[in-house]
């Protein structure tokens, strides 16, 4: 039974990490490098997600979702179903509250890196996308493992906005944070403590394999 | 060749330079933040710049199209080598080479000629972290190389180096600026370096083009405005080869019509009609009344004093060698013994170990 809860949830953490990663790459490259009067605004607007509580970032998409808003009436007429309580609804809502967890470490990365090698392989002969391929990638790759990880983790761990925008689904919505909040609800303490005794583990090994390979950049989030 | 006209607003200046560079190594001469990074850049494509930029006919900029970066057959050496970290050394050769046939379709410049020229067989395997200072910058230049540029543009190549990783460099660098016959432009703040590997020079003050001539001329005019600024002045004799001394491996030549023996370069293999410019310290110029006999000393130049100025101790003597101009500092005491005023010819004793 809470087997579907797991996979369910690895599911969602797996798909928000990967269209993070071809979300985050290039507003993080901006964030690293522009000069624009803008910066400050949107590096804010990434960041919202790490102060604000998450059930007012899930009464919002809420809002978004319903069919009454002009958003989840073009998302109702392109796929025929509601983003509200739906596993679709779950993805939009991880890439918003997950997004700060992918940004922030692949910002400080590109910092890092700096604009130099890209210009060299510019003066070398590469086209953008060769440049980025093969120099700026290769050179970011602990960045890009540390995002992955933190973006990856906190999906698995976000409980309040899936429950407001997703509710307890089985197989679509109920994720293992809701599980446990449902076990405790119904006092079966023995599947609550099985299933937080899962994430307490899974935590502890994710930020363990964050910590030994680049400490700095996880510092900067956590 | 070169044609600029370009326009660029940075923080602390206005960069506006307006001139034609030809073939042959070309010095970018200026002080720090006055703009030479941001002309190379410009010519690069790595900024946004107004004006126009061609390269032998073909536009690399105007404010209709812009080439990019990629596709304008330049080596850039950069101040930092910019190695790429991620690989190896014949890794980051093969990065240039592989990618030639975006700008140009001749290969010239092969892997093997480079890997010669820079002495870079035993270091193709290496890692970039385990290269020395002189390393890196001898691998920066064989990939600068290996893009097959039809126009090197070098950004303080020398700078953040030792005087011995300089010395270990130098043979090096004139080797690529000269031996591929490739046009140079060389950015420096060092007067030596840009006199002894440049032909040609501009100087850059405050983002405005001041000067563009031969390196001789440009010397003088630098050393024109640093004489108000600095007491310590070089001065600057420009002289041809007119042959060799092989048994005591010296380099015959003539300044003024007078010989002078230099101890041969280690890094340039200096030709009878080469130019060559001596930079001298006044303190390394002694002077004679007559001229002496039984010295060590073995170049001796005739000239006729200009200017005599005297501080406490010591008396700064203007000598005219032809239509150059040689500085000595001397004691003040030798100068009232010796009774040099301005007008008279005295000897000017260059001590050899002063013109490598």
């Amino acid at each position: 039974m809470e087997l579907t809860a797991i996979w369910l949830t690895l599911k969602l953490a797996s798909i928000t990490t990967l269209i993070l990663l071809f979300l985050g790459t290039p507003l993080a490259w901006w964030l690293a490098h522009s000069t624009s009067k803008l910066r400050p605004a949107v590096e804010a607007v990434t960041a919202m997600p790490l102060v604000m509580p998450p059930t007012v970032i899930g009464f919002y998409l809420l809002l978004l979702f319903s069919p009454e808003n002009p958003f989840g009436q073009f998302w109702l007429q392109i796929t025929g179903n509601t983003l509200t309580f739906s596993f679709s609804g779950l993805v939009v809502a991880s890439l918003i509250y997950s997004l700060p967890f992918m940004v922030q470490p692949l910002m400080n990365t590109f910092a890092q890196v700096g604009k130099g090698p890209i210009e060299v392989a510019y003066t070398l002969g590469a086209k953008p996308w060769d440049a980025f391929a093969n120099v700026i990638l290769p050179l970011s790759l602990r960045g890009y493992i540390t995002a992955s990880v933190l973006t990856f983790a906190h999906t698995i761990g976000e409980f309040g906005v899936v429950l407001m925008v997703g509710g307890n689904i089985p197989g679509e919505t109920r994720l293992v944070s809701i599980a446990i909040y449902e076990e405790v609800e119904t006092l079966n303490y023995a599947q609550a403590h099985l299933l937080s005794g899962i994430l307490v583990a899974f935590s502890f090994l994710v930020l363990l394999l964050v910590y030994s390979t680049n400490r700095r950049a996880a510092m900067r989030v956590l | 060749m070169l044609d600029i006209d370009i326009k660029l607003q940075r923080a602390e200046f206005q960069l506006s330079i307006a001139t034609t560079i030809g073939a042959g190594v070309t010095a970018v001469f200026g002080a720090s933040g006055s703009g030479k990074t941001s002309l190379l850049k410009s010519i690069a494509g790595l900024v946004t710049v107004q004006g126009d930029i061609s390269f032998m006919g073909e536009t690399w900029h105007s404010d209709l199209q812009q080439m990019p970066a990629y596709r304008r057959p330049i080596g850039m050496l950069f101040q930092d080598d910019r190695l790429f970290a991620h690989l190896n050394v014949l890794g980051n050769l093969n990065f240039a080479l592989s990618r030639a046939s975006n700008r140009t379709l001749e290969k010239i410049v092969s892997l093997e000629s480079v890997v010669d020229t820079f002495d870079l067989a035993t270091l193709l395997e290496r890692s970039i972290g385990n290269l020395s200072g002189g390393e890196r910058r001898r691998v920066a230049m064989a990939r600068t190389l290996l893009t097959q540029p039809q126009l090197l543009l070098l950004d303080e190549p020398l700078s953040g180096l030792d005087e011995a990783r300089k010395r270990e460099v130098l043979p090096y660098l004139y080797a690529l600026s000269n031996e591929f016959q490739i046009p140079t432009l060389y950015v420096s703040h060092q007067l030596e370096e840009v006199t002894q590997l440049c032909q040609n020079m501009l100087v850059i003050a405050d983002g405005n083009l001041c000067f563009h001539g031969s390196t001789h001329a440009g010397v003088n005019h630098v050393e024109a405005q640093l004489n108000d600024l600095m007491s310590t002045d070089l001065s600057f004799l420009t002289g041809n080869v007119i042959g060799k001394e092989e048994t005591y491996h010296l380099t015959l030549l003539s300044v003024a019509g007078q010989m002078v023996q230099i101890p041969q370069s280690q890094y340039r293999d200096l030709q009878p009609g080469d130019q060559v410019t001596l930079n001298l310290k006044p303190s390394d110029v002694a002077l004679a009344s007559d001229r002496p006999k039984g010295i060590s000393i073995r170049n001796v130049l005739h000239g006729v004093i200009e200017d005599i100025t005297t501080t406490q101790s010591f008396a700064d003597v203007t000598l005219a060698i032809g239509t150059q101009t040689l500085r000595s500092r001397i004691t003040l005491a030798a100068c009232k013994e010796l009774k040099l005023v301005p007008g008279m010819t005295a000897y000017a004793l260059l001590k050899s170990s002063s013109l490598g």
